[in-house]
């Protein structure tokens, strides 16, 4: 339970630093506002030049414009010019305080401070950001090290490998997204998911954690789904009663949770829930993985790349789409004949796709 | 909307998906996959962006052939011009 808590507060301090480093930008994008509608003197006079009546909304494409305005144009003070010069500032952004806009020395002066001002700032915010990341980024790599290492320490695997012919989910997944449009298409995932949920309603005693010497099975069946980072690490959000949950329902969550892992904003509820955990390499890499079970929970399910492969099928060699599939269980809680029967039960449930 | 154009959009949206991808020095014809270790879910999400904002039918069946800027590109463009 050390894993998960410490996992918990590695979420949180990430939750919190990136907390931080946001209200920073939001004050830094008000600031910029509020620069913006507070300097409309100069541009009033534009607007009444022009003869022309602008919403305040216009306004910033009007500073845009006025940015363009040639150099001879502005009235600038001699002294005002020099300083500028050593100060390396850019004149033609400053606002002068002078009559008709001239500017003047203190407005040149005024321009600089705030220019040093919001570049610290703004490193200060890109700081924070750095930290943030680097600090989570840690704290993930230490609780999967504790998570694995306590695996591999206290859980004796075994491993029961079989491959599923995945032909007629993969046509039956082909028919329904013609009539889907783009972004609400059903992956691969999302039936995985739904077959292992449905699978252990009938083998319950790979679904629930071994602790204090005795496996407790869990009512809820909550499939949780490894994502990994593109900073490194990875993070195993739930899908809650998928077993209860319709295709449907599972597609809108799973896409939710796979965006929301990748930006780092997953509940804490998410991430400790799992009852079992699929891993699921896609479609690029290896064709297998055995993978390490997630303790306390007593199995994984380990789904590779689907590739095409001769296969005897009705007694001809066919070729066709196979997805090999590793199940690691804990040989505490159950043995190799109800693993077995779990992954018999979920190549029938890929079978019939429609059903699920 | 020309192939320049094109190419600025699938850029947006792939770096979406790879923040930290140098995309400057990806090749046309590189997979995408394989160069910037994106996978099926994040092409998944890239191409829904790309259909939203182009107004684009892609066909799944198409996903297999789109594996590269090029490719993605030719598609777009053909399909923008039916």
């Amino acid at each position: 339970m050390a894993v998960i808590d410490g996992k918990k507060g590695a979420a949180k301090e990430e939750v919190e630093l990136k907390e931080v480093a946001e209200e920073k930008k939001e004050i830094m994008e008000e600031v910029k506002k509020k620069d913006v509608a507070e300097s409309p003197r100069p541009k009033k006079e534009k607007v009444k030049e022009n003869g022309e009546l602008k919403t305040s909304a216009e306004q910033p494409e009007l500073k845009e414009k006025e940015a363009e305005v040639p150099l001879h144009r502005v009235k600038v003070s001699p002294l005002a010019r020099r300083v500028a010069e050593d100060l390396n500032v850019d004149i033609s952004k400053v606002e002068g305080s002078g009559i008709g806009g001239t500017i003047h020395r203190k407005d040149v002066e005024a321009f600089a401070q705030q220019k040093v001002a919001d570049e610290t700032f703004e490193k200060e915010v890109e700081m924070a950001e750095k930290v943030s990341t680097i600090k989570a980024q840690k704290s993930m790599r230490q609780s999967i090290a504790a998570a694995m290492s306590q695996s591999n320490r206290e859980i004796p695997h075994y491993y029961l490998e079989t491959e599923i012919d995945m032909k007629a989910s993969l046509e039956w997944l082909e028919e329904q997204n013609k009539k889907r449009p783009v972004n609400e298409r059903l992956l691969p995932p999302v039936l995985l998911i739904k077959a292992v949920a449905n699978s252990l309603t009938e083998i319950p005693e790979l679904n629930g954690f071994w602790t204090d010497e005795a496996m407790h099975i869990e009512e809820g069946i909550h499939v949780g789904f490894a994502i990994s980072l593109r900073q490194g690490g990875l993070v195993i959000p739930a899908i809650l009663n998928a077993d209860l949950k319709s295709l449907e329902e599972i597609r809108t969550e799973f896409v939710d949770m796979v965006m929301r892992a990748r930006e780092g904003h997953l509940r804490s509820r998410e991430l400790s829930s799992a009852t079992i955990t699929i891993t699921s390499l896609g479609e690029r890499g290896a064709e297998k993985v055995y993978g390490v079970i997630y303790p306390p929970q007593v199995a994984l399910v380990g789904f590779g790349k689907i590739t095409e492969r001769p296969c005897a099928v009705d007694g001809l060699i066919g070729i066709r789409p196979v997805l090999s599939t590793v199940l690691a269980g804990d040989h505490r809680a159950t043995d190799g004949h109800t693993g077995s029967r779990f992954l018999e039960i979920l190549n029938e449930n890929l079978q019939h796709p429609d059903e699920l | 909307m020309n192939t320049t154009d094109i190419d600025t959009i699938i850029k947006k949206h792939l770096h979406r998906v790879a923040p930290e991808a140098d995309l400057e020095t990806l090749e046309p014809n590189e997979d995408l996959g394989r160069a910037l270790d994106i996978d099926s879910m994040d092409f998944y999400n890239m191409m829904v962006a790309i259909s939203e904002e182009l107004k684009v039918d892609i066909p799944e069946e198409e996903y297999g052939k789109l594996r590269s800027l090029n490719r993605i590109n030719q598609f777009l463009t053909e399909s923008i011009n039916k």
